[in-house]
């Protein structure tokens, strides 16, 4: 290897290392003040789960127990693109008259899926609007940390109120980065507002 | 020589970017003639191509010049076409657009002291209600756009053109969506894009009501093809398919109609629950989207390369406010072509503006007054007066007016007078053109009921041998010469080319005092 090609790999790293550190792509609408309850939507191992609830509580959020109940996580329990599924061929099958079903399933198949599709974004605000009710929940909070090692992390915040979008980001983990610096950036980000 | 060839390069360029596009008005299917379905079917092309001039949206092919085309290729008057009959329209249209529809009028029922409806009597009312829908086919794209429109008969034809003047070449939109909307989105992207998405719509400051995106659950683009095609009551968007329509099971001749009746209630039921319940479920759906999210707008967007589409749902309304399926963009990155979609949903419309239409309506309405038989200028065309003096020319009188009506009809709607009681009424009190005096005229008008009359002479030029034609044309409501003209042509292929310059000035002088009433 030549002392130029050396420098230009060097230079090559040291620009993707700039790159992963630097990216943090985030807006927010309002700030969600301390003392907010809030519900914490994470993907991940329980202990994974304490580690980011410990990490809002610590941030003076008041975290209400929602993926938090019990000993199985969200993927064990809810895979949505199986209720998607499920829903769906529930609403062709018809076990008194299967036959005339197939009669007409062309004519009604698109549409029965068509409505699935807006009924089911439909069902899922209902869920969340539950939590409001049942909770006392005002924000819900999303975030991906499951691959935070490799690089990327993502979190958005909605308003139970009226469903809307607060805050949204996204955040590439720096080298020096470790869980409780990106949950702290995040939480830093949401209590600062714009 | 380069220079020439630029230029005529720059012309090419310049006439496929700029070509004129154009709209054929096809068969609208109507269950009885009334004078409002008459008005809809003379006066909607008329104002559409006003309009369409205005807006520079294009020519419109009046319906006289579409049929002489359609049986040409001999293609059916029909208002839905199978697909390879749309093919054949293309062909004919050379890449134009054909826009059909189907009138239905109906009473509102009244109600006795009780609050009961009455049924509506055999005769016609006359507080009607129309509705009116209107099919639309790019031959470009190959899609049907349907619309529904409900008017009072006073305004249908202004609602129509309300509802198609927001229809592009490859977009309708009914009004621009813009950063004051609130929007609630379902587009199927991945977190880390969607966030990235959505992060540069609220930096635009829209406010973004959550759907995709409320939970972990993504969707895949081909997921959501399926949307691209939707049929609802006020609004669809679909590829012409063929008109298979379900039929129920017939009825056997005796012993088991009794199970043939049980299975065609079971039929109906799911028919009517899972078909023609669509829509309503779906204003249900949506309107519960609404009071959850507040949101304004559903937006569907499927970024997906070139089968990407977009629609948008007014959640007030509960239908279908916009559709397209291709975006100014070079890429087929998905950022890209959701950037576009945004830019394309706020983009202005290509339309008139409220005072233009409010000037076409009045103008709609001050010729709605005007004339007979629904308010269409009604116009007598008699035999024209055969002064050769020899018998060589004598078939000449009725086949002149035959031409004039015949041209007329290509460039004027109007309604012509019943010709037998016309020509009757003629020869009885035109004998001579000294005849036409003020109260011949309105002895004409009484027996006829005409607005207009049109009639000449002809004689042969004794320098030339041409003949020698002199129309003439009276507002029989003002019993007066409104104009004419005097024009010569051998008696050839060419008489008819005059015949032509007869009419256009013929139209133009009813033109003129149209517009001099309307001032």
């Amino acid at each position: 290897m030549t002392k130029k090609s050396i420098i230009i790999a060097l230079a090559a790293i040291m620009a993707t290392g700039a790159c992963r550190s630097t990216r943090n792509n985030y807006v927010i609408k309002e700030s969600i003040p301390k003392n907010s309850n809030i519900a914490i939507l994470v993907e991940g191992e329980n202990d994974f789960k304490n580690a980011v609830f410990m990490e809002f509580m610590r941030g003076g959020y008041e975290v209400k127990a929602f993926n938090a109940t019990d000993f199985y996580t969200t993927d064990d329990v809810l895979d949505v693109k199986s209720l998607k599924k499920t829903a769906f061929v529930t609403n062709l099958f018809d076990p008194k008259n299967p036959q005339r079903q197939v009669a007409v399933a062309d004519k009604v198949f698109e549409n029965i899926y068509k409505l699935h599709i807006f009924n089911f974004e439909n069902l899922k605000i209902e869920m969340l609007q539950g939590l409001q009710k049942k909770l006392g929940v005002r924000y819900v909070v999303l975030l991906s940390l499951a691959k935070w090692d490799a690089g990327y992390t993502w979190a958005r915040a909605i308003k139970l109120d009226n469903m809307q979008l607060v805050y949204v980001q996204n955040y590439s983990v720096g080298r020096k980065d470790d869980l409780k610096s990106v949950i702290g950036n995040m939480i830093e980000t949401m209590q600062k507002g714009k | 020589m380069k220079l020439a060839l630029v230029i005529i390069t720059a012309t090419t360029l310049a006439n496929s970017l700029f070509a004129v596009r154009t709209t054929a008005i096809g068969t609208f299917t109507r269950r009885v003639d009334t004078p409002v379905s008459k008005e809809i079917v003379l006066r909607f092309p008329i104002f559409l191509s006003k309009a369409y001039t205005r807006a520079q949206k294009g020519r419109v092919i009046y319906p006289n010049e579409f049929n002489r085309m359609r049986e040409e290729k001999k293609i059916a008057s029909r208002v839905l076409y199978a697909p390879d009959e749309y093919t054949e329209i293309k062909k004919a249209l050379e890449g134009g657009d054909l826009l059909t529809g189907e009138i239905f009028e109906y009473s509102e029922k009244e109600k006795d002291e009780d609050g009961n409806e009455i049924e509506p009597t055999a005769e016609i009312p006359d507080k009607k209600f129309v509705l009116v829908k209107l099919y639309h086919y790019n031959t470009t794209t190959g899609k049907l756009a349907s619309f529904t429109v409900y008017s009072k008969p006073e305004t249908i034809v202004i609602d129509l053109l309300r509802t198609i003047l927001p229809l592009e070449n490859d977009r309708y939109l009914s009004r621009p969506i813009t950063v004051a909307n609130k929007l609630a989105i379902l587009t199927p992207l991945g977190p880390v894009q969607l966030n990235d998405f959505y992060i540069s719509l609220m930096a635009k400051n829209y406010n973004v009501h959550a759907l995709s995106g409320s939970d972990f659950s993504t969707t895949a683009p081909a997921d959501l093809q399926p949307l691209r095609h939707l049929m609802t009551q006020r609004v669809s968007y679909y590829p012409p398919m063929l008109n298979l329509a379900l039929v129920p099971p017939p009825l056997s001749a005796a012993g088991d109609n009794e199970v043939n009746r049980m299975e065609y209630n079971e039929y109906a039921a799911i028919v009517t629950a899972k078909d023609y319940g669509f829509d309503r479920e779906l204003k249900g759906i949506l309107t519960r989207i609404r009071a959850r999210t507040g949101a304004d707008y559903l937006l569907l967007l499927n970024p997906d390369g070139k089968n990407s589409f977009a629609r948008g749902f007014d959640l007030a309304v509960g239908g279908m406010v916009w559709f397209q399926d291709s975006f100014p963009t070079k890429s087929t990155a998905s950022p890209e072509i959701l950037e576009s979609m945004i830019a394309e949903m706020q983009r202005p419309l290509v339309m008139l503006s409220e005072e233009q239409i409010n000037k076409i309506a009045e103008e709609k309405d001050r010729m709605s007054a005007q004339g007979a038989s629904g308010g269409l200028a009604s116009v007598a065309i008699l035999d024209f007066y055969d002064r050769t003096n020899t018998p060589l020319y004598t078939w000449l009188a009725s086949s002149l007016s035959i031409a004039i009506d015949d041209s007329m009809k290509k460039i004027f709607e109007y309604d012509r007078a019943n010709e037998k009681k016309s020509l009757e009424a003629g020869a009885r009190i035109f004998r001579s053109p000294s005849d036409i005096t003020e109260k011949n005229l309105k002895e004409f008008q009484a027996a006829t009921g005409a607005d207009y009359l049109i009639f000449g002479f002809y004689s042969v030029s004794a320098k030339t041998g041409n003949i020698v034609i002199e129309s003439k044309i009276f507002d029989l409501m003002k019993k007066k010469e409104l104009g004419g003209s005097t024009t010569e042509s051998p008696v050839d292929v060419r008489l008819f080319n005059v015949v032509d310059e007869i009419s256009q000035g013929i139209v133009q002088d009813i033109f003129n005092v149209t517009q001099q009433q309307t001032k």
